[in-house]
């Protein structure tokens, strides 16, 4: 969950054993009636019990990520308290879209300071707000650190992952503590490579706690942890993974292993050929630039097993087979570039699949349409409102030579609310050299920012500060404005998503806030950043060296991410184009491999990093 | 057991009848990946056929799809007349309890008339024996059953005068039974159930905080009415009412005198009849008379006190609610085996005139 999304409300519901109802029944909720909390009850009730197995006692709480029918989740914590028989404890469930408690969100919700230990005395339990939720890039720094630890432990599950990628996963012998950061480790390091090699688009649901994890579960997650090898009387069709007994070995294993070191250490990525058709598998924002890259050797895929809901079950994937012989029924729709295609696509779309809308919920999951969305929110508005203004201006704003359109165009930079739409209206000012408007633009930035009242930091501040001692005026208004189209790179607009080979993720496909910095966020990890490379040629780098991308402004350099290669002589730096088209400088430099962590602690926090004696030369990247 | 007899087999779990399929091939549980594996037998010896069956598994063809892929003993075949019996009652109720102590008295006591009990289904038994006789045994109370179970808990198989008969146990939540859905899979085993078990516990008013029986008892009562409504009805369908946690009545006549007199090794149609109308004043008396509806539903029914553990769990601690249940003292299984005496007796496998006479109004 980001910050830049709109506050959305989710449920929640408390499970209690009842002595009215002799069973496991809802003791409080957030709904507004008591049928549809019961409505819960049944949808998530093989998931409540917390039972031990054997002698194992289970845990005090357990999370799960548990998807349900229309685009709804549970995250559901589970705690070990309630009657004497275990089993009949209490769980407590936060109930959402799944665009909002995604898999990230829910991870970082073990920290969750609402989760409750006791039925509410009352039944009524209020909705909860998004943004009272943890802040997702907080946990998922704690993950991260956490998962570095796991690399071992990593590379056996993957390896396991890769032998069979459509299977869901058990996995025995994982330390309570390490299990979230293990499903964000297994995420992050697969989750592209399964979808670009194998066209595996897998769910990441998870369940820290399994007793059971037969086939005859509904919605059992992809992930579960075992506590011990169970005894289970009906068929798993999982891939059961023992972490003390398992060994990451064989040829799926070296590949395993390079997922694991980009994570860990951020090294470069497999070897890769350019896709045959890319724009047939749908990936993630989180997904490498990269080309799509195809099966070297294609095998035949398995099956995917049911996923535990009978003739209904199974996992949302494709095998490669059906990637290269079915178009992707929403690929059309993922690569439309204006208003009217996309109006267009849709109209197609709502006709041609009108009695099976269920395709295109399944082709569209929340990846694909946070990419639609992206490109509502971003492109389709930016388009909008040229057309707006064009309506309003005339073509490329003639009508800025009149005095009476500078004076509306002035008053529109200075007052409206609607940032974009002054930054537009400034940039046509700036080619126009319209010294009234350029008035203005001082006037809302010396002023502080825009009408809501945001106040530009860092490197902006400092722009502004510097503009406002500023006695020149039009000198002052120009850096002002620069200062706004350095903001538009700044926010870090994922590139031309609707050129990519695949939809983008929650990451960054979506408007970004005026404070951002051009990092890598919480989708954008530098291991699998970045929608757009570029090329920078640099000779021999030592392996205590990295070749690391910055967005050079002034003397500060922004980190972007770690540069990979092939040949150790073209290196592939991830970067970022501005909206409005300009083109920031980026450079490669190699730095060493110790300030690493710095760079990628700078990356998150959205500072510019000093340039260290030891760097090398900067190399422009093209 | 049936060499040549008929291969029309109904699946004890999903409850659909098909042939059974004439060839050599079975599938064979793979521990490691949890997974059955499908095996040509035919090229094996006659000796080494008759081993891998009686180890091996047959997939039900799950005709209508309705319910998960499933497996049962590849020898079920072999013998007549197999019986299911099926555990209905509210949730915590002392259904699980009271089936793992049934279980394990008959094998650590047998039955009478010299029937003796062997696991069918090796597997299932030995998953049985380690998720429930083995804790019970060490004094855990037993977790709850987990909601949607499909599976059967046990399938055994009984050898006596009445032949060779294997009898599948199903133990499903409580909340389960309760159900109204159509699509409930959890208690599909009612389709083709020929024998139930009622279980009824008397509430412990200090934990509920009531001082009356429920008016009504819903798992008795959707249960008696799909049983009813299956061609030919109950008749011929024996059932058994079993008050479990009847040590919470071990001072209160008339159940004391039935605790006391412990377990009977004879097949005594008048003395199972004397506990029946024990059973029924009783429940008549605090007001239980819901949970007597198999009772008046059922042409042949037992009542019987019966008492799994000896005593009821108490916390280890008794300050920390996330302490788990222990029988402190050991457990002390009492009168457990009447209701699965009474059945096998209602059922034929006890062939006697005093068994004839077993749950006869």
């Amino acid at each position: 969950m980001t910050d830049h999304q709109p506050e959305e409300i989710l449920d929640q519901v408390y499970f209690a054993w009842s002595h009215d109802s002799r069973g496991l029944d809802v003791r409080g909720y957030s709904f507004s009636s008591e049928p549809e909390a019961k409505k819960w009850l049944r949808r998530l009730e093989e998931h409540l019990r917390l039972q031990s197995v054997g002698e194992v006692e289970p845990p005090a709480t357990a999370l799960s990520y548990i998807e349900c029918d229309g685009g709804l989740v549970a995250v559901l914590r589970r705690i070990a308290q309630g009657t004497l028989a275990p089993g009949r404890n209490d769980s407590h469930a936060l109930i959402g879209p799944a665009g909002i408690l995604d898999v990230p969100a829910a991870l970082s919700l073990s920290n969750w300071k609402g989760w409750r230990d006791e039925p509410p005395a009352t039944w009524t339990m209020p909705r909860v707000g998004s943004r009272s939720l943890p802040n997702t890039a907080d946990a998922i720094v704690r993950l991260r650190r956490r998962a570095r630890e796991l690399e071992r432990e990593l590379g056996v599950v993957i390896t396991r992952l890769l032998d069979r990628p459509t299977y869901p996963l058990s996995i025995v012998g994982c330390l309570d503590e390490d299990r979230l950061a293990m499903v964000w480790g297994l995420r992050q390091a697969a989750n592209d490579y399964l979808i670009q090699q194998h066209g595996v688009w897998r769910r990441w649901s998870f369940s820290t706690y399994q007793s059971r994890h037969d086939s005859s579960i509904k919605r059992l997650p992809e992930i579960v942890f075992l506590p011990v090898r169970l005894d289970s009387t009906g068929p798993v069709n999982r891939t059961i993974v023992d972490l003390d007994r398992d060994l990451a070995d064989g040829r799926i294993s070296q590949e395993a292993g390079r997922l694991v070191a980009r994570l860990v250490h951020g090294t470069a990525l497999p070897v890769a050929e350019p896709a045959r058709d890319p724009v047939l598998v749908p990936s993630g924002v989180d997904g490498p630039a990269h080309p799509s890259p195809r099966q070297p050797n294609p095998a035949p895929l398995e099956p995917a097993p049911m996923a535990g809901d009978g003739a209904s079950g199974g996992h949302r994937v494709r095998d490669r087979g059906a990637v290269r012989s079915e178009r992707n029924p929403v690929a059309g729709l993922l690569g439309v570039r204006t208003v009217r295609e996309f109006l267009g696509e849709l109209n197609r779309l709502a006709e041609h699949w009108r009695w099976n809308r269920q395709v295109l919920r399944a082709a569209l999951d929340v990846r694909a349409m946070d990419a639609i969305a992206g490109f509502v929110e971003v492109e389709a508005r930016q388009e909008l409102l040229s057309r707006l203004l064009k309506t309003l201006y005339g073509p490329d704003f003639e009508d800025l030579r009149d005095a009476e359109a500078r004076k509306h165009a002035a008053r529109l930079v200075r007052d409206t609310q609607s940032e974009q739409l002054a930054r537009m209206v400034g940039k046509a000012a700036a080619t126009g050299g319209a010294q009234d408007i350029f008035a203005a633009a001082f006037d809302r930035w010396s002023a502080g920012g825009h009408p809501a009242g945001l106040i530009p930091t860092g490197r902006m501040a400092q722009i502004a500060r510097w503009a406002r001692r500023s006695r020149r005026l039009p000198v002052a208004a120009a850096a002002a404005v620069i200062a706004l189209l350095a903001v538009g790179f700044l926010l870090g607009r994922l590139a031309d998503l609707a050129a990519q080979p695949s939809p983008a993720g929650s990451g960054g496909a979506t408007t970004t806030s005026p404070t951002q910095a051009p990092v890598a966020g919480p989708g954008n990890e530098p291991g699998s950043v970045s929608p757009a490379l570029g090329t920078a040629t640099i000779g021999p780098v030592g392996s205590s060296q990295r070749v690391y991308a910055f967005t050079k402004v002034g003397v500060d350099y922004y980190p972007v991410g770690i540069c990979s290669t092939q040949d150790f002589s073209t290196w592939q730096c991830p970067m970022r184009q501005d909206e409005t088209g300009a083109q920031p400088q980026v450079v490669a430099v190699v730095v060493p491999n110790r300030q690493e962590p710095e760079l990628r602690a700078q990356a998150a926090s959205r500072q510019p990093a000093k340039k260290g004696q030891d760097w090398g030369s900067e190399v422009p990247v093209g | 057991m049936m060499e040549n007899g008929p291969r029309f087999v109904r699946c004890p779990i999903c409850a659909h009848e098909f042939h059974w399929p004439n060839d050599q091939m079975l599938s064979l549980f793979d521990d490691e990946n949890e997974s059955y594996e499908l095996v040509d037998i035919s090229n094996e010896s006659e000796s080494r056929q008759r081993d891998l069956e009686r180890q091996g598994y047959r997939q039900c063809p799950n005709t209508s799809e309705d319910t998960t892929e499933h497996y049962i003993p590849a020898s079920y075949w072999r013998y007549r007349d197999p019986l299911v019996i099926g555990l209905v009652g509210a949730s915590a109720s002392g259904k699980t309890h009271l089936l793992t102590a049934m279980i394990r008295e008959a094998y650590r006591v047998g039955l009478p008339h010299g029937v003796t009990v062997a696991a069918l289904d090796l597997r299932r038994h030995a998953t049985f024996r380690r998720r429930f006789i083995e804790p019970f045994e060490k004094g855990d109370a037993l977790s709850a059953t987990d909601f949607g179970v499909v599976e059967a808990a046990d399938i055994l198989l009984l050898r006596g005068p009445g032949g060779e008969r294997p009898v599948t146990f199903f133990d499903v939540a409580g909340e389960d039974l309760e159900k109204t859905s159509g699509r409930n899979r959890a208690t599909r085993f009612l389709v083709g159930a020929n024998a139930v078990i009622f279980v009824y516990a008397p509430e412990d008013q200090f934990e509920t905080g009531k001082d009356t029986a429920a008016s009504e008892n819903q798992s008795f009562d959707l249960a008696v009415e799909r049983l009813r409504a299956r061609p030919g009805g109950i008749d011929g369908l024996p059932a058994v009412i079993a008050v479990t946690k009847s040590d919470r009545l071990r001072y209160v006549p008339p159940a004391d005198r039935w605790l006391r007199r412990g377990d009977t090794r004879v097949l005594d149609a008048a003395s199972i009849r004397a506990e029946s109308r024990d059973v029924f004043s009783y429940l008549h008396h605090i007001g239980a008379g819901a949970s007597l509806r198999p009772f008046q539903a059922f042409p042949r029914c037992t009542l019987h006190f019966v008492s799994a553990s000896g005593r009821d769990a108490v916390r280890v601690d008794p300050n920390d609610k996330k302490s788990k249940g222990k029988f402190p003292r050991g457990i002390q299984p009492t009168r457990v085996l009447e209701p699965l005496v009474a059945i096998l007796a209602m059922t034929g496998m006890v062939p006697s005139p005093e068994a004839q006479k077993v749950g006869m109004p």
